[in-house]
């Protein structure tokens, strides 16, 4: 399991209850009706601006009988790992100088890596 | 000595109100309880409508909403007194707000507004105006949701109702929704204004919503003890009176926020007692470990 330190945005919440919901062909309708909510209101949900009670969210959970390394699994295999998080938390941890600091020196070494034709190729 | 029964009758309503007022709820019932009674002895058919509302009031401020619900509907059909549509029409929109039947709640407490018309009653203007702002808030249109509660306290300004029920709700529903449209500092400043309200009118109810609330908004804000300590004191509420609604918020607020604070002995022993109340749904308590809901939530939201 990921640890508890790792907390996502709310809006991904809903990007991902709307993707879990097209995985399974559920309509929204098809879903509304079975959280016991509105079409539009679980629509505006997965918008990020609808404002749910912890039972619905609960019950949505539920209907998809999913496991928390399921509803993960974007990330898990995506481009985004363990150590990117945990780097990216570190730096928030930091401040603005601090931050300013840890950029330059990144751009510092992609110009050296570029220059030596060491790094990674860029997309 | 034999008791006059309409006495009797006047003075177990009389404290049952000031039991609903002051979050006694399960009190309050009894007395309604009892009140019926006599109605039904005294035959007495509009003192029975009358006790019917109240116990139908105070049932649903206990969460007994199916019992709340029964019989109302066939007394708005049959009435023609203000009172008793304004009544009516707004426990229906309350009951119906609870199941999450936020369109037809909303058409229910309309027409109590237009009840209220022709009734000079400041209190319950400013009620209705505050059942408006909830249905609204319950919906997410924060900004109706606001301009009702708004409205709702100025009436109560003007019909000089002072610190006295419900005023104390109002602030508090202004305060929370407030909180939702991120406005933490402005939120915080009305719910402690309504706590403060509460406290005098030993409205326990309204002080555990408060200390519910202050621990979302300082959570928000990242004053983890601060968020802490107002969550251990609504946890303390709702545990004592028993409201279920405050107790499965609280555990969710101090499982966030001792995750927060890196204490995960304590968040696991919240979230715990959360899962408790959903066995079927073992994944809960990871899933709240792991993601931050705290922004896609209305503590408020009944269903």
């Amino acid at each position: 399991m990921l640890t508890a330190k790792f907390k996502k945005q709310s809006l991904l919440v809903g990007s991902r209850i709307r993707s879990l919901r097209k995985d399974r062909d559920l309509t929204q309708a098809d879903l509304a009706s079975r959280i016991g909510i509105q079409q539009s209101d679980l629509c505006r949900m997965e918008n990020g601006e609808y404002k749910v009670s912890l039972e619905t969210l609960f019950r949505i959970l539920s209907v998809f009988e999913m496991n928390i390394a399921e509803f993960f699994h974007e990330d898990l295999t995506g481009a985004i790992k363990d150590r990117d998080t945990e780097i990216l938390r570190q730096f928030h941890r930091l401040g603005p100088r601090s931050q300013e600091e840890i950029l330059d020196f990144m751009m510092f070494k992609l110009q050296l890596e570029d220059k030596l034709g060491t790094g990674k190729k860029s997309n | 000595m034999e008791v006059d029964p309409l006495l009797n009758y006047s003075d177990l309503t009389a404290e049952g109100n000031i039991l609903v007022r002051r979050g006694d709820f399960r009190r309050a019932i009894d007395n309604f309880e009892r009140a019926k009674r006599l109605a039904e002895e005294m035959q007495d058919h509009a003192l029975l409508i009358k006790t019917l509302c109240n116990l139908s009031t105070a049932r649903l401020a206990a969460g007994d909403i199916r019992e709340a619900e029964k019989g109302l509907r066939e007394i708005l059909l049959k009435t023609r007194d203000p009172q008793t549509i304004f009544v009516t029409s707004s426990n229906l929109a309350s009951a119906l707000r609870r199941q999450g039947r936020l369109d037809r709640a909303l058409l229910y407490a309309k027409r109590a507004l237009r009840a209220c018309d022709q009734i000079d009653n400041y209190a319950w203007k400013a009620t209705c105006h505050n059942l408006i702002g909830n249905i609204y808030m319950n919906m997410t249109y924060l900004d109706d949701a606001v301009a009702e509660y708004r409205f709702a306290l100025a009436l109560s300004e003007k019909g000089g109702l002072g610190t006295s029920y419900p005023v104390d709700y109002i602030k508090e529903n202004l305060g929370y929704c407030l909180l939702l449209k991120k406005r933490y500092r402005q939120g915080i400043a009305i719910i402690l204004e309504a706590l403060q309200v509460a406290l005098k009118n030993g409205n326990t109810r309204c002080i555990g919503e408060c200390y519910q609330d202050l621990s979302f908004a300082y959570m928000q804000i990242k004053e983890y003890v601060r968020a802490r300590e107002h969550g251990e004191k609504a946890l303390q509420i709702a545990s004592e009176q028993e409201y279920k609604d405050i107790l499965k918020n609280c555990y969710y607020l101090l499982g966030e926020i001792n995750l927060l604070m890196g204490d995960e002995t304590k968040s696991d022993f919240y979230f715990d007692r959360l899962q408790e109340f959903y066995p079927h749904l073992p994944v809960l308590k990871d899933f709240l470990r792991t993601f931050d809901v705290s922004s896609i939530i209305n503590l408020k939201n009944p269903v």
